[in-house]
């Protein structure tokens, strides 16, 4: 019999460990890796970088939220299948051209699901589901297409095992409502004229035949997401894995949960007793997190709300580098993670591209600092 | 001793007789002025609970900063720790100045509270 | 079906005139004269009526709610996708999940649940999103373009879609869910085709009504028609139809442009009029109260910039 260990998950204290050797446990070529956060809020940069140190290649990205990171990875070359919902940089450049590019030049191939449908994906997962029920994403082409199993990802092998471990045997699923359609009844509430659910057109519904043949009520089922790592950012996470993520929460709790491993980058690790003393206030229980990395400003150039702000002047200049030559940029983003965290911070804040204030590495940094009672920086320069 | 033989014998039908509508020594005005103003103590004992521990650690905190400023080789690090300070009394400053009135008010409302009591039972 | 709007320009937020000429002047901008964007604002705010539930996507629908607020709908509530209820939007955030969009807010919570607890619930009146491509029937494509699989999935050789957009993000979802689809976007006509090679999302009918092709005979069990905001004029579905029909046409736009700029036979719905000139009133709220750091507001479209020459 092999000797008992300890699970990941169980090591409590242990499980605090340095941004490399975090990176270096978890992450493998080929990972199906989840990054947690939303477009430049909460991003876990830092362990973005470090993945970019570390030349992990041949990732499946699946994500949620948005696409600097997985942006990062694919203008270095280390993107090679990703199931998510958005990749574009909100509001600075609507498609994030490394990731475009991509997959216009068939380096990276993709799954697209709507944001609510990939949402109900990590509920399932978060809650050990078989699938979750959807309804929105019927008439639309998504329930046309299916890129993984056009490339024969899904489904099992002659042995009886997964194709592969992180990519279900279909994209969707569609039933008939064994409840007929009971639960979508509409809901009165006094709004007066014009207000929510005017719409509700069920009897036009069951009349439908379309996806099953049969009249009815139909739902989409979609299947759980199950990556092998997610990599959150939080503002605290307790020394044995509680986590405390303060302010927009976006999709990581439910990512982290339905991942194998989770490595969460902190602001800040404190005592657990700090955060059980009100425990309806924590995100994820301890056991979900498998390695905790502290990186003080390890969001920069993104959001931690009430801590710091994106620097904007970094995320409109980038939006001109990442259009020039794939080479280029790749070359770019590699020496611009530099060689460890630390160097990176007191180096390249304010570096490279110009900037409305002038200041460089770790003033930089303390300059982005956000209002507690706002979460972000009241008044800061965000000019086109 | 009574009350324990009562409890551990079998319940008894007069256990089970409801009472007639008991006649408050209380004024509703005066508990519902009272139980508003007690909830309102509750919901800062509350926010105190989440913010006890951060707090316990501040004169560490403030310890591990003093002790930082005579080896700090960058002025940028000296912002940082002025900004913090700076909003750490504003915020200080502000609970001290309620607290400390509050703070008597409440000795003044204990002794009230005494008082009373030893009037009531007159 | 009767609604409130808030029509009086004396009820909405107040822009003091004399900083509003000191902001124009340093931002150079013509008190007088509306752009592209801010007609594109102004016209969705007039689509919206108070007391409504406003889910913005992500772009120029997050000014496009806030005017609104600030004009004729001063109660409606605004639902963004990080679980965000009503917020107070002081400054105008640049993604629907950033804090500046959470201040103030009633709730935060994860993405599912905003499409559950508000959108799927009912409480989603208008679906105000940015397009990509809008086809005859309100479909828009924020996908893909040149066909949609990449390399290793296709048949033909190439090695992607031609042009590959962001995706749906919540557009979908916005759109199946909400009571009226209200779509901003720049009219051309090769971003306007009579049917759309990818359907992203459903804001308007999706095929011909009362058809196996419309949304509901597909599925979704909510919506009715949709506003397609361009910046040559307004389209609404027809209630015969489905169709998109000129609507409403804005002042100093040619017919014949707007129909050159799409690739079906559009025709003219049955009260068509002519659209009232952005209010002075409107310009300065959204300038000076929405967008002032023109974020959105200063970007320019090429016909504008062609104008301008």
């Amino acid at each position: 019999m092999a000797e008992a260990t300890i699970p990941t998950f169980m090591r409590g204290k242990d499980k605090i460990m340095s941004l490399s050797d975090a990176v270096k446990t978890f992450v493998k070529k080929g990972t199906c890796i989840c990054p947690g956060g939303f477009s430049y809020t909460k991003k876990p940069f830092a362990l973005a970088r470090e993945v970019i140190r570390q030349d992990i290649k041949d990732l499946f990205v699946t994500m949620n939220g948005g696409a600097s990171i997985c942006e990062f990875w694919a203008a270095a070359g280390l993107v090679k299948l990703l199931d998510t919902t958005y990749i574009g940089l909100e509001g600075i450049q609507p498609v994030a051209y490394s990731v475009r590019r991509s997959i216009q030049d068939g380096t990276i191939d993709v799954e697209d699901y709507s944001n609510y449908g990939y949402g109900l994906r990590t509920v399932a997962g978060r809650y050990g589901w078989p699938f979750s029920p959807c309804m929105s994403e019927f008439g639309t082409s998504f329930m046309d297409n299916d890129t993984f199993a056009k490339m024969g990802l899904r489904g099992k092998k002659a042995d009886g095992s997964w194709i592969h471990p992180s990519i279900p045997p279909a994209r969707a699923a569609v039933i008939e409502d064994p409840f007929d359609g009971w639960g979508l009844r509409p809901h009165a509430f006094e709004g007066g004229d014009g207000t929510s659910n005017q719409t509700n057109a069920l009897e036009k519904v069951r009349e439908s035949t379309a996806y099953t043949g049969k009249q009815g009520v139909k739902v989409i089922l979609v299947p759980p997401i199950l990556p092998e790592v997610t990599i959150i950012l939080a503002q605290r996470v307790g020394n044995k894995g509680t986590t405390r993520i303060e302010g927009i929460l976006g999709p990581d709790a439910e990512q982290a949960i339905s991942a194998k491993y989770c490595i969460a980058q902190a602001e800040k690790i404190v005592t657990e007793e700090e955060l059980r003393a009100q425990p309806y206030s924590n995100t994820i229980a301890m056991q979900y997190v498998d390695a905790i990395v502290e990186v003080p400003y390890g969001g920069f150039p993104g959001q931690v709300p009430y801590y710091y702000d994106y620097d904007w002047d970094f995320w409109r200049a980038y939006t001109q580098i990442n259009r020039k030559d794939k080479a280029e940029v790749n070359k770019y983003i590699r020496d611009w993670v530099m060689e460890d965290e630390w160097t990176f911070l007191t180096t390249r804040p304010g570096d490279g591209y110009p900037t409305i204030t002038g200041t460089k590495g770790l003033q930089r940094l303390f300059e982005l600092r956000a209002d507690a009672t706002y979460g972000y920086k009241p008044g800061l320069a965000r000019p086109l | 001793m009574e009350q324990r033989k009562r409890m551990r014998a079998r319940i008894a039908e007069e256990d089970f007789k409801l009472s007639p509508g008991i006649e408050p020594r209380e004024s509703l005005e005066t508990w519902q002025k009272v139980i508003s103003a007690a909830w309102d103590m509750t919901i800062v004992a509350v926010a105190y609970n989440d913010m006890r521990i951060p707090l316990r650690r501040v004169p560490e905190t403030l310890e591990t900063l003093e002790a930082e400023i005579s080896r700090i080789g960058d002025e940028t690090t000296l912002d940082v720790i002025e900004e913090e300070i700076k909003t750490g009394i504003r915020h200080f400053s502000d609970i001290l100045e309620h607290s400390r009135d509050s703070r008597d008010r409440m000795d003044r409302i204990l002794r009230a509270t005494w008082n009373r009591r030893v009037q009531l039972k007159s | 079906m009767s609604v409130i709007r808030q029509s009086d320009p004396k009820g909405w937020t107040h822009v003091n005139d004399d900083e509003y000429e000191a902001y124009c002047k340093e931002k150079g901008v013509d008190p007088e004269k509306y752009t592209t964007m801010e007609l594109l604002a102004i016209a969705a705010a007039r689509q919206t009526y108070d007391f409504s539930f406003i889910f913005a996507g992500t772009g120029l629908p997050m000014i496009g709610c806030m005017m609104a607020q600030h004009t004729y709908a001063p109660n409606a509530l605004i639902i963004m996708e990080a679980g965000i209820l009503d917020p107070k939007l002081l400054e105008v955030p640049i993604s629907v999940s950033e804090a500046r969009g959470g201040y103030m807010c009633s709730t935060l919570s994860n993405m599912a649940d905003t499409f559950g607890t508000f959108a799927q619930r009912g409480f989603c009146t208008f679906g105000m999103l940015g397009g990509a491509e809008c086809d005859k029937y309100g479909n828009l494509n924020s996908t893909a373009m040149g066909g949609y699989y990449s390399k290793s999935a296709r048949d033909d050789g190439k090695t992607g879609p031609a042009v590959r957009f962001a995706g749906s993000g919540g557009a979908n979802n916005i759109a199946s869910y909400a009571d009226m689809g209200l779509a901003m976007m720049v009219q051309e006509k090769r971003r306007f085709p009579e049917v759309n090679e990818y359907v992203t999302s459903c804001t308007g009918s999706r095929g011909p009504l009362n058809t196996p092709e419309d949304r509901w005979h597909m599925g979704l069990f909510r919506g009715s028609g949709t506003t397609i905001v361009s910046d040559l004029c307004i389209f609404r579905s027809s209630p015969e139809t489905g169709e998109l029909e000129m609507s409403e046409i804005y002042p100093g736009v040619d017919e014949q442009l707007v129909i050159d700029n799409v690739s079906w036979s559009l025709k003219k719905a049955k009260d068509f009029k002519p659209f009232e000139a952005p209010k002075h009133e409107e310009i300065k709220i959204a300038r000076m109260v929405c967008d002032p750091h023109r974020i959105y507001l200063g970007r320019k479209t090429k016909r504008e910039l062609a104008a301008e020459k």
